[in-house]
């Protein structure tokens, strides 16, 4: 007895150690992410920008696909809802040359809270659709979705700006601007901080909000309820999940995650174009899922950095490393390795661990920990 | 009148070809249950090897488009043996993800061996036309319809009276059961896959050639509307897929052919017709309108 | 045993579920055909019959998993053919499934909180932005689970995900996650299925027990006849989708009709007395 009260005491103290040792990476990380823009030069910033973007979005994915499993492909749509919604929102309204230009000149903090209720509302409005369309169907139609946007996002030219697109308003908060100022210049710590740092912050807040959202929701009864949806519908009806409901609620939020991660993208890119959002835009968002691991968080997350850093870290050390070609000439680019690496990663997750980086990490973690569970 | 009878022609002959492309795709999920969003790449293969063999090689037009064909045909038995069969018993979702890699895989290739060319086919019709009683076809289009429709009825033949036909449908059917009486399973969904294969190739010709000024990266979007074509017809419907790619193809050129009218609908709008015509029969009949599997086995 | 599984039911005790002449037609196959039967409070009754006879469409009717051609469904004055599943959770209707519908890679504690369900209200806005009330909620739940849990013996295992159970042992988290439903009507679907001898004794005392506790009616579709005709209060008896016989275990046993069903037309081996124990061997068709 006595035996079996000395383990429990031992196994105890072994998971207080571990809790400890596992609280110094996200702290280390969070400190990371708030000095980098003292360290980091603003092209590195520029990267990072687009991949919390795109991590904001891959959370809405991951809660679509991972915890509800609806297998959507259209969800670079809804990110275009939220990069063209806040642009035309918070645009002045104006004609240049010939081309009228529509813009409502709202508060850009107004313009993309309504950037983002309009995505979820999109999510809302396709739900009946999608929740009457079994997996495949709904992963097909979906992507028709993309097209239809695509279409309308090129011909739409008095919002859109057409094939050309159109330049994206400067984010402001309380007067407080995180555009670059022209013959001013910001200096935080000796450090000058331009567009590029002062978006920074507000991109790893929204993306930590986000985070954090995502995995409090799937730790709670919503959480759940998508999780029964997805392993069996069925048991799920019956034990008082309403299925058409929580799969509407699945794509409500998952749509204005994605309007979110359109706004913080649009920003990213100063000027957006209808290109971008097609159907390689769709699966780029699904490979960072599948990559980091579906349904988890943290998966999204590292998938997003992953996937969406990929082609500019192979092109800056091309030089280096054997096999890259450079960008224009015969051979393999870095743009191209980036497709193959994205590509080959998710056929050979799915073949061997399905779980992705996320079920890995977990693997690790359970290899390195002193002590063996029994 | 003619000018709607010019697009009819040219909507049936393009549908044809989208009907070959939709059944190779049906085919597979009847026989393997595997939604193969690869598709679109071994049209691109096949296209691509026939034009080089053609073009860099200089092999008469026949032989390369054999080559062409036999070269999607290993590639697509080559995926359905080392990646689909090790993924059996896991869900359809999850396979179907898997081919998505595959052809980001594929494709990424392709497009990089292109690169900003576009291959011409080679083929023998050219821009050659043909004038019937006040219409203008081109030759290529008359080639193609008369190849998807000797294609389509030979596989429907075959399918329904051949032995191996049987098997394949009995397999899709009951797979269980199937197997039980002896129809061997890795075999069926070979054939299946080296189906598809052939009949995506031999698709990608008729998509390539005149009018089409030859093969070139955008070609894959086009292939892509097999999608919606074997969505309409109902995913596990072989003769779906064949009336899928007709609407699909019908529409389209109706759509192109009166885009003066539809200008309000905007520029290309023919290109996403397909799309279009694919929500709204999901719309009415969420399993397609001849399809009738429930897809997500609970 | 009383004690741990008290629970706040609602519906009144005297709440009987009746099944009205119930048809089910599915593409010219008449599954049920005009089924009739009362089911009393606090009853434990059992539906046996051959296999075929439509035991596990009759339980998706009540469930809510099918609408019937026709007939109705009263669980006191409410008629469950009119509602859809979630509904009829709310109620209290509670079951488990003759293949078990567990989420395997949830944990028992996970799998049993989704039968708390139609109990808790957080939604995507408070469970997202962690709100007291969220947290309060969980916490109370949670502790209702646990304590469901340990009374049926998987208390240490909360936290294991239930693919990794025995097959017994995954039996008795469907059974744990329709007691969390706080049931005002339990429906076993085959709960015998794949248990040895031993294991169908415990389970009858365990069926007892959760009846005398809770107070509330028991419907079970069973093969075994060990543990219908050992606990059941009333057996009604399907064939072909109809009803053939309901009565006492003892009336059943002797019915005629039962014994044309379970042993064939030959009725010159046995007498109109069946023995327990040809049952039990289910020498069916």
């Amino acid at each position: 007895m006595s035996e079996i009260a000395t383990v429990a005491r031992r196994r105890a103290r072994t998971v207080s150690q571990v809790g400890r040792r596992a609280r110094i990476v996200p702290l280390v990380l969070a400190v990371a992410l708030l000095v980098a823009p003292f360290y980091v030069d603003a092209f590195w910033l520029q990267i990072g920008l687009f991949g919390l973007a795109a991590a904001v979005a891959a959370l809405g994915l991951g809660l679509l696909l991972g915890q509800a499993g609806q297998l959507s492909l259209g969800h670079s749509f809804f990110v275009a809802v939220g990069a063209y919604g806040y642009t035309v929102l918070a645009a002045e309204d104006r004609t240049i040359g010939g081309s009228h230009q529509f813009g409502l000149g709202l508060p850009p903090l107004l313009a993309a809270l309504a950037a983002v209720l309009l995505a979820g509302a999109a999510g809302l409005l396709f739900s009946p659709i999608a929740a009457r369309l079994r997996g495949i169907y709904l992963g097909i139609a979906s992507l028709g979705l993309v097209f239809l946007g695509q279409h309308v996002l090129f011909n739409a030219e008095t919002l859109t700006g057409g094939f050309n697109g159109r330049t994206v308003p400067e984010f402001t908060l309380f007067g407080f601007s995180f555009g670059d100022l022209r013959g001013e210049a910001l200096y935080v710590l000796g450090v000058p901080f331009g567009r590029e740092e002062k978006l920074w912050y507000l991109a790893v807040a929204v993306t930590a909000a986000a985070y954090l959202f995502f995995r409090n929701v799937a730790k709670s009864r919503p959480g759940r309820a998508l999780r029964a949806v997805r392993d069996n519908e069925i048991a799920a009806e019956i034990m008082g999940v309403g299925v058409a409901r929580y799969k509407a609620y699945a794509f409500l939020v998952s749509s204005m995650y994605a309007g979110l991660g359109g706004v913080l993208l649009a920003l990213a890119f100063h000027r957006i174009v209808p290109e971008t959002f097609g159907v390689a835009l769709a699966v780029e968002y699904l490979a960072m899922v599948v990559i980091g691991g579906l349904g988890s968080a943290d998966g999204a997350i590292a998938g997003a950095l992953f996937v969406s850093a990929l082609p500019t870290v192979l092109e800056r050390y091309a030089g280096v490393l054997p096999g890259l070609a450079a960008g224009g000439s015969e051979g393999v680019t870095p743009g191209v390795a980036a497709k193959f690496a994205y590509g080959a990663a998710i056929i050979l997750i799915l073949l061997f661990e399905p779980g992705g980086a996320a079920a890995v990490a977990t693997r690790v973690r359970t290899v390195l920990s002193p002590r063996t569970s029994q | 009148m003619t000018h709607l009878l010019q697009l009819l022609v040219s909507g049936v002959s393009l549908g044809a070809v989208y009907a070959l492309l939709a059944l190779g795709f049906v085919v597979v999920f009847r026989a393997t249950e595997v939604v193969n969003f690869a598709h679109p790449a071994l049209l691109m293969v096949g296209a691509y090897f026939t034009a080089r063999f053609r073009t860099v090689d200089e092999l008469p037009f026949p032989v390369a488009v054999l080559l062409g064909v036999g070269v999607a045909v290993l590639v697509a038995l080559a995926v359905q043996f080392f990646l689909v069969r090790r993924m059996s018993g896991r869900s359809v979702i999850a396979v179907s993800i898997m081919t998505i890699g595959v052809d980001v895989v594929i494709q990424t290739e392709i497009t990089r061996r292109l690169g900003v060319d576009i291959l011409p086919m080679g083929d023998p019709w050219q821009d050659g036309v043909v004038h019937l009683d006040g219409l203008t076809i081109p030759q290529t289009r008359i080639a193609a319809l008369v190849l998807s429709v000797a294609l389509l009825a030979a596989f429907f033949a075959w399918f329904r009276y051949s032995d191996w036909g049987v098997a394949m449908r009995a397999s899709a059917e009951n797979p269980e059961t199937a197997a039980l009486m002896g129809v061997r399973r890795a075999r069926v969904a070979a054939l299946a896959w080296a189906i598809a294969g052939a009949l995506a190739a031999l698709a990608g010709l008729s998509l390539t050639t005149f009018p089409a000024p030859g093969l070139e990266p955008a070609t894959s979007a086009v292939a892509l509307r097999a999608f919606p074509a074997a969505i309409i017809g109902g995913l596990d419907s072989t003769a779906g897929a064949v009336v899928g790619g007709l609407v699909v193809g019908v529409t389209e050129a109706l759509a192109q052919g009166y885009a003066s009218e539809l200008s309000f609908l905007g520029l290309g709008f023919h290109t996403v017709m397909p799309y279009l015509v694919m929500v709204v029969v999901l719309l009415v009949r969420p399993t397609g309108l001849f399809g009738t599997r429930e897809l997500h086995r609970v | 045993m009383t004690g741990p599984l008290a629970s706040a039911v609602t519906t009144t005790p005297t709440a009987v579920l009746s099944v009205d002449r119930v048809t089910v037609r599915f593409a010219g196959l008449t599954a049920l055909d005009r089924v009739s039967f009362t089911v009393a409070p606090r009853a434990i009754h059992a539906v046996i019959g051959p296999n075929g006879a439509g035991k596990s469409t009759l339980f998706n009717v009540v469930s809510g998993a099918y609408r019937p051609s026709s007939g109705t469904v009263r669980l006191g004055t409410a008629d469950l053919t009119r509602l859809a599943p979630a509904r009829i959770a709310a109620l209290g209707v509670a079951r488990t499934f003759q293949n078990i519908a567990l989420l395997p890679t949830a944990s028992v504690e996970e799998n049993c909180l989704l039968g708390r369900h139609h109990l808790t209200r957080t939604g995507f806005v408070s469970g997202g932005l962690r709100l007291p009330p969220a947290w309060r909620e969980e916490r109370r739940h949670r502790a209702r689970v646990a304590e469901i849990a340990a009374f049926l013996g998987l208390g240490g295992r909360l936290d294991t995900p239930v693919g990794q159970l025995s097959y017994g042992d995954q039996k008795r988290v469907e059974i744990a996650r329709a007691l969390c439903v706080e049931p005002a009507l339990l429906l076993l679907d085959e709960p015998a299925a794949g248990m040895n001898a031993h294991e169908t004794a415990r389970l009858a005392h365990l069926i007892r027990d959760l009846r005398d506790a809770l107070g509330i009616p028991v419907l079970l579709v069973e093969h075994d006849m060990g543990l219908v005709m050992g606990i059941a209060d009333r057996v009604t008896v399907l064939d072909f989708g109809r009803r053939i016989a309901d009565g006492t275990p003892a009336q059943v046993r002797r019915d005629p009709e039962v014994l044309r069903a379970y042993l064939g037309d030959d009725t010159d081996e046995h007498g109109p007395e069946m023995r327990a124990a040809d049952i039990e061997t289910g020498s069916a068709r």
